[in-house]
């Protein structure tokens, strides 16, 4: 990215900063009730915008936040069901070795980028794929229990495998961590 | 991202699409079914034939990684609370997707197809007879599989999903009841007690002195208030008259029976004919002395002739058929 229009995103934002901040400030509390998420948030939404040249452009800047918005809003429950579900899980384990703080980081993160992988896939093909993958499951096996034929299962799976590799090495752009 | 995916990035160019497809087929082929050793031959043949079908290949493993993070069990509870959570805020799965992806609203469509309204009330009923199997399906999602010899009778009304287990042995995997107001309660009913699922898959076998819980999936409360116990994922439970215990069998022995086999490790020859039995018109009885010959195997419930007949290859033991139909199992004279 040359300097110049490096320059422009910066002066860009800082238009956009000014004129929206309050607006996406109240959208984001509405949502997430609760006034220090949502300034989190809208800085958050603010950082987006570096390295994206095509918010120069942009003709309705609200919407174009909006949608940045409820990504990192949806993101945010995301992380924090994802949490919630995994340390309710853990304290019902019993036993349970402690794991450290940069494990849990990290098995946190991986299991937002599985949510977020899976949410995409349509219901069937979801659970097709998550009793061969997970449970270890046969296809004729999920057949069975799913009530559609085998056919079905495999291609609900090859699906499913597919929206996998195309979410790692096919996607345009930066990939989520 | 670990070096190797940055690598596997970085070579992406390289993979022709007929490749990747390729290697999601033959995933499904030797991953997700059993494959024999032609499909083996043909795999390994395809794999060495070009670079890039390697390159596919450890792309496709590369993409599924994140899914080792956890033991699949652990990561499928995750994501069950999590869609919990979410609906009890009213955000549906599908509507968070909705969300971040232009273009869900034809998904949406199709979610309102697959779900059907159930019906108020529907009663279903079915037995087997020995060596047969049958599928019972209910419009809420149920899916019940009765096992050989075996009668059920199912009584989903409003408030309740009843199922009378009468005799043998099914297996239950729980609709989601995502159409009624509220989750109705599933409760199988037992001479022994009630089973109550909770969101769940198991197992559930009527035997002489008390019903057999194996749960494979979420949880299964057995009893009446007073003498409740929770029987979880991968747990197998007996519940009689003086209440449920915990047997040492992994929940998983407990449903073989769906693959059609009977998976014996060390096993008094006495157990696996009296299991076999429960498969044949012509019933298997035995001499004490043959009782306690102890096998280990793979045997197959659909073809129980074959089953004896690998027995009485590698034990010393003779079968008989009496005038009565019975197969008679007897040691061989040499071996007393």
């Amino acid at each position: 990215m040359s300097p110049a229009i490096e320059q422009a995103i910066r002066l860009k934002i800082h238009t956009l900063y000014i004129d929206h901040r309050c607006w996406l400030h109240n959208w984001l509390r509405r949502r997430v009730g609760c006034m220090e998420t949502a300034a989190d948030l809208s800085q958050d939404v603010f950082l987006r915008l570096l390295g994206r040249p095509d918010i120069i452009h942009v003709r309705r800047p609200q919407a174009y936040l909006g949608r940045i918005a409820r990504g990192l809003l949806i993101d945010h429950w995301r992380r924090r069901d994802v949490e919630q579900a995994w340390f309710e899980i853990q304290a019902a384990l019993p036993g349970q070795v402690q794991s450290s703080p940069e494990e849990r980081f990290e098995i946190i993160e991986t299991l937002m980028a599985v949510d977020r992988l899976l949410s995409e896939l349509k219901p069937r093909m979801r659970a097709a794929f998550l009793s061969a993958r997970l449970e270890g499951m046969t296809c004729p096996d999920i057949a069975r229990r799913l009530g559609v034929s085998r056919a079905t299962v495999e291609r609900d799976i090859a699906g499913a495998l597919r929206h996998c590799h195309r979410a790692i090495f096919r996607s345009e752009g930066d990939p989520r961590p | 991202m670990s070096d190797r995916g940055r690598e596997a990035r970085r070579n992406t160019s390289t993979v022709p699409d007929e490749a990747i497809e390729a290697a999601i087929e033959w995933t499904v082929k030797i991953s997700f079914n059993i494959p024999d050793e032609n499909t083996h031959r043909e795999f390994e043949e395809w794999l060495g034939s070009d670079p890039r079908h390697a390159e596919a290949w450890q792309q496709m493993k590369y993409s599924q990684e994140q899914l080792d993070v956890l033991p699949g069990h652990q990561i499928i509870n995750v994501l069950e609370r999590v869609d919990e959570k979410r609906r009890s805020r009213g955000i549906s799965r599908r509507e968070a997707v909705k969300w971040t992806a232009l273009g869900a609203i034809l998904l949406v469509v199709g979610w309102g197809i697959r779900n059907q309204r159930p019906e108020p009330g529907e009663t279903m009923a079915a037995d087997t007879e020995a060596g047969a199997r049958h599928v019972l399906r209910f419009s809420e999602g149920t899916v019940i599989e009765l096992n050989t010899d075996t009668a059920v009778r199912a009584e989903f009304t409003r408030r309740r999903r009843n199922v009378h287990l009468l005799r043998g042995e099914v297996f239950i995997a729980t609709g989601p009841d995502s159409e009624s107001a509220a989750s109705r309660p599933f409760v199988v009913e037992t001479p022994f007690g009630p089973l109550q699922a909770l969101g769940t898959r198991f197992a559930v076998r009527l035997m002489t002195g008390g019903v057999r819980v194996a749960v494979l999936e979420g949880m299964v409360r057995l009893g009446t208030s007073g003498t409740i116990t929770v029987a979880e994922a991968g747990e197998t439970w007996i519940l009689d008259a003086r209440g449920g215990r915990r047997l040492s069998d992994s929940a998983l022995t407990a449903i073989d029976w769906i693959d059609d086999v009977i998976v014996a490790r060390n096993l008094p020859l006495s157990d696996l004919l009296s299991e076999l039995s429960r498969y044949r018109s012509e019933k298997i009885v035995w001499d004490p002395g043959a009782a306690d010959l102890k096998v280990s195997g793979i045997y197959h419930t659909d073809d129980t002739d074959g089953a004896l007949s690998i027995l009485s290859r590698s034990l010393p033991i003779v079968l008989n058929s009496r005038p009565d139909n019975r197969i008679h199992v007897s040691l061989m004279k040499s071996a007393k």
